[in-house]
């Protein structure tokens, strides 16, 4: 695989949510702090209120709503790049820009794993994700970016539409391991940093699809296999030029 | 999700110029060109509906999407932002007040009609760790009633500020939108 000196991760994410029986009490992230307050000496607290509306049937169309709210512990280093959150039943470790190496990440993510199983008997996994967000910056010519030159995800226009578009979002999901698990890219615009310049956000999130279709024991194997698989996404949905932007190492 | 896209893709009307599926004899669906018999090189695979209601589907939580898609939602709605690399590295260390600035943003657009500019301005008063976010409300017209409904929509987030890092205020500088 390709190594980049300028590479446009601006957060690799892994989020893995424990089966409903999983012990879990208000204590555990207080537990947690305590094992891991010298690597992640800060702490903050997140709520997050999620609505979801979902629809299935087509001839006779159902919807069901739920109002959920989560409360997070969140731990963190000195220089909030990285953070563990826990959450019931839910850890969640980020990595903010700048992303150094795969090893380091999944280093933290094995590592708060481990503080997690010893504190928590982990009886089942319900959905394990890995996710990475990269803001990828092209310099206009002509005051536009020609998508074709740069990307092999992209919007499509046919032939009868203007090919000139503004703002733009598009995604698909691939299956993977006969569908055990999922990959969902989406890729927007975005807003840039620099003047004269285009920003777009390309995002992998990589995700267990059937719960409890991998032991406990299993996670970081599985996160490896996600690891490889995005890898090849991401490489499968640029082009050369791209590559040049990020800093490609030549060996 | 692939059963999405088939059953969307089903709903079209076969013949009238968008084109047409069928189920091969291998039980793969595939796609044909509009009153052609030709494939098209896509296959999709069918997902049992039943199976995909217990499919979590959620995202994985990423801070850096929520931030950089509230910082797009602002460009889209016209709003200047002074020193955007202040302002985005200010929301990446106190992502709550992003979320908080977008629900404000879109109470200012329909407490003034749309006819509001927003400015967002990170200030800093020189003393370590006290930055906070600011949005000032540009209005064509000043009246008694621009603080009022500034002052209302004050009300309308205030104690969520209590629980959250970092700090956040609307305001106007009575100036004219630029």
């Amino acid at each position: 695989m390709p190594k980049y000196n300028n590479p446009p991760i601006i957060e690799s994410v892994c989020e893995i949510r424990f089966s409903d029986d999983t012990n879990w009490d208000i204590t555990v992230p207080g537990l947690i702090f305590e094992d891991i307050r010298n690597e992640y000496p800060q702490k903050e607290q997140r709520t997050t209120q999620e609505i979801n509306i979902s629809m299935s049937g087509i001839a006779f169309p159902r919807t069901r709503s739920q109002i959920k709210r989560q409360d997070y512990a969140v731990f963190l280093t000195d220089d909030k790049k990285s953070r563990i959150q826990v959450g019931p039943r839910i850890l969640l470790i980020n990595q903010l820009k700048p992303y150094s190496a795969w090893n380091d990440f999944k280093s933290q993510v094995n590592y708060a794993f481990q503080k997690l199983s010893v504190r928590v008997e982990l009886a089942g996994v319900q959905r394990i994700g890995l996710r990475y967000i990269n803001k990828i910056e092209i310099p206009m010519e002509n005051n536009k970016v020609t998508l074709e030159e740069y990307f092999e995800f992209r919007p499509f226009c046919g032939e009868r539409l203007p090919q000139t578009h503004g703002e733009f979002i598009v995604g698909c999901v691939f299956p993977y391991s006969g569908g055990r698990d999922l990959c969902r890219i989406e890729f927007t615009s975005a807003m840039p940093e620099n003047e004269g310049s285009l920003a777009f956000l390309l995002s992998l999130d990589y995700f267990l699809a059937k719960p409890r279709s991998i032991p406990v024991t299993q996670s970081i194997d599985w996160i490896e296999e996600a690891h490889g698989n995005i890898e090849n996404l991401f490489e499968g949905c640029i082009l050369p030029p791209l590559r040049e932007i990020f800093g490609e190492v030549k060996e | 999700m692939a059963s999405l896209v088939s059953h969307l893709l089903f709903e079209t009307k076969p013949g009238r110029g968008e084109g047409s599926l069928a189920i091969g004899e291998d039980d793969q669906l595939y796609s044909y060109y509009s009153e052609s018999n030709t494939p098209r090189n896509e296959v999709y695979e069918i997902v049992d509906p039943k199976q995909e209601e217990d499919l979590p589907q959620e995202e994985s939580f990423a801070m850096s999407a929520q931030v950089e898609y509230i910082l797009r939602y602002f460009e889209m709605l016209g709003a200047r932002i002074e020193s955007p690399s202040k302002v985005r590295d200010y929301l990446y260390r106190c992502p709550g007040i992003a979320i908080l600035a977008g629900f404000v943003s879109e109470q200012i657009y329909n407490g003034f009609d749309f006819k509001a500019q927003l400015s967002l301005e990170v200030q800093d008063d020189e003393v370590p760790d006290s930055e906070y976010l600011t949005i000032y409300v540009r209005v064509p017209e000043y009246n008694n009633s621009v603080m009022d409904r500034i002052r209302k929509i004050r009300e309308s987030y205030y104690d969520s500020l209590n629980n959250m890092t970092g700090w956040f205020l609307l305001t106007t500088d009575f100036s004219s939108p630029r």
